[in-house]
């Protein structure tokens, strides 16, 4: 059923390759700015030696044209530039861009993002490529068509940080993460939720848990495959080709639950999925509502995540 | 006009040599680097040299609208600008440091700001 803002966006380009619930909260088109998207840092009482190492080096937005060294400016799939958030060429670095907004009602909200990643190419290949060597030259079997940058890409995070409510509500956050590739080569290529609460300053600073390797979670294991979630992405071949893709997520703050998610043609169910909520009270977080980004690199090479722009909608 | 500050590298203590991350700047017309050193041992010195790139993997030093190599160079704490105009796609700091670092036991301790518009 066609709703009345859907309807109303009917002829509007800039919305039109969106399905926004009955009111746009906001949307983000990152030709503008970086429409308060920000480098998440660690809680601090202003000793920057306080802030917990998982959560030090987060790294700051960049608005990218998407530039390549073969071929310049790539482009985003509408306007020049995209939302960028780029890791350091270090094994385990993990990147994330945040927004914090508050709910004025708890219920139904609903993420959307036209997105796409890439691995770093390199710099390697690039001097074979200079030097006349070529990709034949290459150490690894290059059939031209599967790219061995492929390897080099690890994993992408969506989240949340929901509050229930005013003093000290309820708590949780949801997060849905995507694994391209591991670290022995293998591809699970599958999206995944996790079995524990991320563990908060709060709780490392009185020894409930140990800063954790893996910011989401208490232990890196802490995650199950959302069934009937394998799925490739159109890499399409080399590192420095772009394909855009479609994401809708949505979550429901009343009951601090996962609904659905849909990547391109593939739409999940999610209402079945657990979100682990906190067992303690935080104070200060009165109806909080955050929505995170984060890319992981596994090998010594920069991932990129990059986000064309953003709706999220509400039944508010 | 679009503005963005950010923070490239944040109490960070300086061992070596080293680059900042690449960090893209074709949207800005202009730039401007702040370096806070905010804990300096007496007898070092460090140089920043800001550099550019057209892909983020090849760079080389910024050279102003004067054909002039310009510089931050550090010997004692302080908050240091740099302004900086016509760089392109790319721009990051290379950070050299003076013989004398090494054989300090104290390292020197900077954050490393960039702010940009356009």
């Amino acid at each position: 059923m066609m709703t009345k803002r859907f309807a109303e966006q009917r002829g509007n380009p800039e919305l039109e390759r969106f399905n926004p619930l009955e009111r746009i909260f906001f949307y983000d088109d990152f030709n503008r700015s970086a429409n308060g998207w920000c480098e998440l840092i660690g809680n601090h009482n202003g000793d920057l030696n306080q802030v917990r190492k998982a959560m030090e080096d987060l790294r700051p937005p960049q608005l990218s044209n998407l530039p390549f060294w073969d071929i310049g400016s790539h482009g985003a799939l509408t306007g020049d530039y995209a939302l960028k958030i780029a890791t350091r060429a270090r094994a385990e670095h993990m990147a994330q861009l945040i927004k914090r907004t508050t709910m004025a009602k708890p219920g139904l909200v609903q993420f959307e993002t036209y997105f796409t990643f890439k691995a770093e190419q390199r710099k390697e290949q690039v001097l074979q490529a200079y030097q006349g060597e070529g990709a034949s030259s290459s150490p690894t079997n290059w059939d031209g068509n599967t790219h061995p940058s492929e390897a080099d890409f690890g994993e992408f995070t969506f989240s949340n940080d929901m509050c229930i409510g005013s003093g000290p509500g309820e708590r949780a956050h949801c997060a849905i993460r995507y694994i391209n590739a591991l670290p022995d080569g293998t591809f699970p290529r599958q999206w995944y939720y996790k079995t524990s609460v991320q563990p908060s300053t709060k709780m490392v600073r009185s020894g409930v848990v140990k800063d954790p390797r893996d910011y989401h979670v208490i232990d890196p294991k802490d995650w199950k495959p959302i069934p009937g979630s394998k799925m490739d992405f159109c890499y399409n071949e080399l590192p420095t080709k772009v394909n855009w893709h479609y994401l809708r997520w949505q979550f429901d703050t009343s009951k601090l639950q996962n609904v659905l998610l849909q990547i391109n043609d593939m739409v999940l169910d999610l209402s079945h999925i657990p979100v682990p909520r906190y067992d303690h009270p935080y104070l200060g977080l009165d109806n909080l509502l955050n929505f995170c980004v984060d890319v992981r690199t596994y090998q010594d090479v920069r991932n990129f995540m990059y986000m064309d722009s953003v709706v999220v909608s509400t039944d508010w | 006009m679009r503005s963005l500050a950010v923070s490239l590298e944040r109490n960070m203590r300086c061992v070596g040599n080293f680059e900042t991350e690449p960090y893209e700047v074709g949207w800005a017309s202009e730039a401007r680097w702040f370096v806070h050193a905010f804990e300096f041992p007496e007898n070092t010195a460090m140089e920043l040299i800001p550099q550019i790139s057209f892909d983020g993997l090849f760079w080389c030093d910024y050279i102003d609208g004067n054909s002039k190599n310009v510089t931050i160079k550090i010997e004692t704490a302080g908050l240091y600008s740099l302004p900086l105009a016509l760089f392109g796609q790319w721009l990051r700091l290379r950070a050299v440091m003076a013989k004398s670092a090494e054989s300090n036991e104290r390292t020197p301790g900077i954050s490393i700001q960039l702010v940009l518009k356009g």
